[in-house]
């Protein structure tokens, strides 16, 4: 399995959510960008009554959208689809909880995810980039 | 099974782009305005000779429903109200449409609101479709953006502006007047008929309320012609439809077939089959959780359509379909239902407020076989006292699982009594 990282804190300059084309392999890629998007979900499903929605995508589910996010922007197909095939998603949902809870989401209190959610989108952070307000 | 080419839905699983581009790319909103140009009359004739029935459960015939509306207005402003809050337990084939394949929706309500002279649509989606919610809304911006939408809606003259109205997760409000009074901001509660919504829907307007599906694929079958969808299925029962399989089948799943398949090549051919092979199948709800049960000696030669399934006492619904195989508990399934029926009834029906819990309370009995014999036929007597005596069909929702269960399980639920009777209680049982 790729190493899991820490996904969701860097803006990006080009004002969009970085898709898979800066460093690292494809499969640390793809797992940022899939732990990205969950972490988008968790939060706009809990603040969508605080008008935090995710932002428009082609795509559904993280990991068919990040797959296809990153073969849009010329990352081979293949390397993809092995990195889906050799995700442990169980171990990938362990590291969304610890990543939210080092940005202070606190398990029971939805209010504190829609707090973060705010702070990312004011922050034009990956996370931010992936959802939207209002 | 369907060729590709007879799909109405062609992004089912989300494997395409669900954008307006990607859509526009499988054909949808295509000649839009030419459809509309051929008129009001034209296009509910040709709904009504597809033969197309309501998706929603009820099987109403969807042409002759938009011809209940008024030819000219009185003043008053006529209303589309799609209903979108797909809460039956099983049934979930319009979240589907609505988050892979939006567009066929909202091409959909156009067309439909000017066959019906509404210039205003909404659409109630159920309060859990958060994902579907976005999608839906991000397609409606894009057609905004795109003038298909609002003032001479996709070129055609017609102005059109389209709502998404998110509910709040009451199954009561899949009713069509609960629906209604959820629309306008007050309780969820089911409305005496008459009058009914083509004459006082919405706002007091005149208001067709129709299920996603069926707005949906009114598009490919006003471009196809009516001939083609009315090829596919028995006569009455036209069509391709989206289906369901949960439970005790190998490959759970949505998809688009055509009608009046048998129940076995659909649970074979997409299901994967049984758990455990055929002969290990013991029962199946056909289309969701109000419909009465069908044990398997009645499903060799069973007929998936809405015929087939009113004349064996049971009903199609929404083709979503619940397949239970030998280890199934099948008194403590319904009884199951019966907790989620009494936790859902609005309370506004006396014969529904209490009849439910009363229901339960007996289903309780039945599930630990506590209970007599003779209160077997006392809870079908009071299913027959809830049943057509309520303002709305969730009595009735609530009484034909029971009844479905005592018509075809009754020796197994009394040798549950017998057996607890005698100390040969089963461990399932007595959980």
């Amino acid at each position: 399995m790729a190493a899991l990282v820490v996904a969701g804190c860097a803006a990006t300059p080009s004002g969009g959510p970085s898709m898979g084309l800066g460093g690292g392999s494809v499969a640390n890629r793809w797992e940022q960008r899939v732990v990205t998007i969950s972490m988008a979900e968790r939060i706009a499903d809990a603040c969508h009554g605080e008008g935090i929605y995710l932002a428009p995508s082609r795509w559904g589910g993280a990991a068919h959208r990040a797959t296809e996010e990153m073969a849009a922007e010329g990352v081979d197909r293949d390397a993809l689809e092995a990195a889906f095939a050799a995700q442990d998603f169980g171990a990938l949902s362990i590291e969304i909880d610890r990543t939210l809870a080092r940005k202070g989401v606190e398990p029971g209190r939805p209010q504190s995810l829609c707090r973060v959610g705010a702070e990312e989108i004011a922050a034009g952070s990956d996370l931010g980039l992936t959802l939207k307000k209002g | 099974m369907l060729k590709d080419e007879d799909r109405i839905f062609t992004n089912l699983y989300g494997m395409q782009d669900r954008s307006l581009a990607g859509a526009k790319k499988r054909g949808h909103w295509d000649g839009t305005a030419g459809i509309i140009a051929k008129g009001r009359d034209w296009i509910i004739d040709e709904m009504k000779a597809s033969g197309l029935r309501g998706r929603g459960g009820a099987g109403f015939p969807t042409g002759l429903k938009w011809s209940f509306m008024p030819k000219e207005s009185d003043g008053r402003p006529a209303y589309l109200v799609i209903n979108a809050d797909e809460s039956e337990p099983a049934t979930c084939k319009d979240r589907e449409i609505m988050r892979h394949d939006p567009h066929t929706l909202i091409e959909g309500a156009l067309i439909a609101s000017f066959a019906m002279n509404a210039h205003a649509s909404y659409i109630y989606i159920r309060g859990e479709y958060i994902r579907e919610r976005e999608a839906l809304q991000a397609a409606i911006d894009e057609c905004y953006d795109a003038g298909l939408l609002g003032k001479n809606a996709a070129g055609s003259g017609w102005d059109f502006d389209l709502y998404l109205h998110h509910g709040a997760g009451a199954y009561i409000c899949g009713e069509e007047t609960a629906l209604l009074e959820s629309l306008e901001g007050k309780k969820g509660m089911p409305r005496m008929k008459p009058p009914f919504p083509a004459g006082a829907g919405l706002y007091g307007c005149p208001t067709t309320v129709n299920n996603v599906e069926s707005i949906a694929v009114c598009p490919t079958i006003l471009r196809r012609g009516a001939t083609w969808f009315s090829s596919f299925g028995r006569q009455n029962n036209a069509g391709t439809k989206l289906f369901a399989l949960t439970g005790h089948v190998n490959t759970p799943c949505v998809f688009e077939e055509q009608m009046s398949l048998p129940v076995r090549e659909l649970i074979e051919k997409h299901g994967g089959g049984i758990r455990g092979g055929w002969d290990n199948l013991k029962a199946i709800i056909p289309g969701g959780a109000s419909c009465p049960i069908l044990p398997k000696d009645k499903l060799e030669d069973a007929i998936m359509d809405f015929d087939w399934m009113r004349q064996n006492q049971s009903s199609f619904g929404t083709g979503c379909m619940i397949v239970m195989d030998q280890n199934t508990d099948v008194i403590k399934a319904v009884w199951r239902l019966s907790k989620f029926f009494k936790h859902e009834s609005c309370g506004q029906c006396t014969p529904c407020r209490e009849g439910t819990g009363w229901m339960m309370r007996v289903m309780d009995r039945l599930v630990t076989g506590d209970a007599e014999v003779e209160e077997i036929d006392m809870l079908l007597n009071v299913t027959k006292q809830v049943e057509g005596h309520t303002i709305c069909a969730l009595g009735d929702a609530a009484a034909w699982p029971i009844q479905g269960l005592i018509r075809h399980f009754r020796e197994e639920i009394e040798d549950r009594i017998k057996a607890k009777r005698t100390g040969r209680m089963g461990a399932m049982a007595a959980e």
